[in-house]
């Protein structure tokens, strides 16, 4: 149900800007599922991230976009899950860090590479190890190596969304630009 | 409804997207019965 609710807003959203009633909007489907608009719609690129009864909704113009929301919380797993799924030199960076700070340093993490895996339009088909990002603490934010390298890390921006303390979120949008973000309340 | 961060602000009536503009919009989905969202 939270899926057809964030769908219902999204097709509101997406006719506020377009100026259209919100069962005109006509998505389309990536290989890998992410929705998209269709025919002259299609300058809007937008995605979606809900977890726990809070749903953010990105959009920018003729840009990949990807977006990911987690509220904090005590994972028992979460040790395996870096040990699994994060690269060999983000399993040592997490260790590193004092247990105080793991659980909001996890899902700094989290957020910011499913924010790029979803910008990409791949899913989970690429590795979460295939990438690397900042989460220490204090550390900027940003893309470290993709696929082992630094090419290619310019070609996207990385950017964390304030929320509120309960919550991490980020977002990656194709392109280097001077990104002017505005957060928008919806009623 | 969260406390949200400062930057977060009503929308305006209408919206447009500009270049080099990202616009993050937040919407709780809590108003929705428990019974019914978790289905």
């Amino acid at each position: 149900m939270h899926f057809t609710v964030g769908r219902g807003k999204l097709r509101t959203l997406l006719g506020r800007y377009l100026a259209i009633p919100p069962e005109q909007v006509q998505f389309a489907y990536e290989a890998h599922g992410k929705p998209y608009l269709q025919g002259p719609q299609h300058k809007i690129h937008f995605n979606v991230s809900h977890s726990h009864g809070v749903a953010l909704y990105a959009f920018v113009l003729d840009r990949a976009i990807g977006v990911d929301l987690e509220r904090i919380q005590t994972l028992p797993n979460m040790v395996s899950i870096v040990d699994r799924f994060f690269s060999v030199q983000e399993q040592k960076s997490f260790h590193a860090l004092p247990a105080d700070q793991q659980t909001a340093a996890f899902f700094a993490a989290w957020t910011r590479k499913e924010a790029y895996l979803k910008a990409c339009g791949d899913g989970l088909s690429t590795p979460l190890s295939q990438f690397e990002v900042t989460f220490a603490p204090g550390d900027a934010t940003k893309i470290i190596t993709i696929a082992g390298s630094t090419h290619g890390i310019n070609e996207w921006s990385l950017q964390d969304i304030a929320l509120s303390s309960e919550y991490k979120a980020a977002f990656v949008v194709k392109g280097k630009e001077q990104w002017v973000v505005r957060h928008w309340i919806s009623g | 409804m969260l406390s949200l961060d400062k930057q977060w602000v009503d929308a305006p009536l209408t919206v447009a997207l500009a270049p080099a503009e990202v616009h993050i919009w937040y919407s709780s989905l809590e108003h929705y019965p428990r019974g019914i969202a978790h289905l």
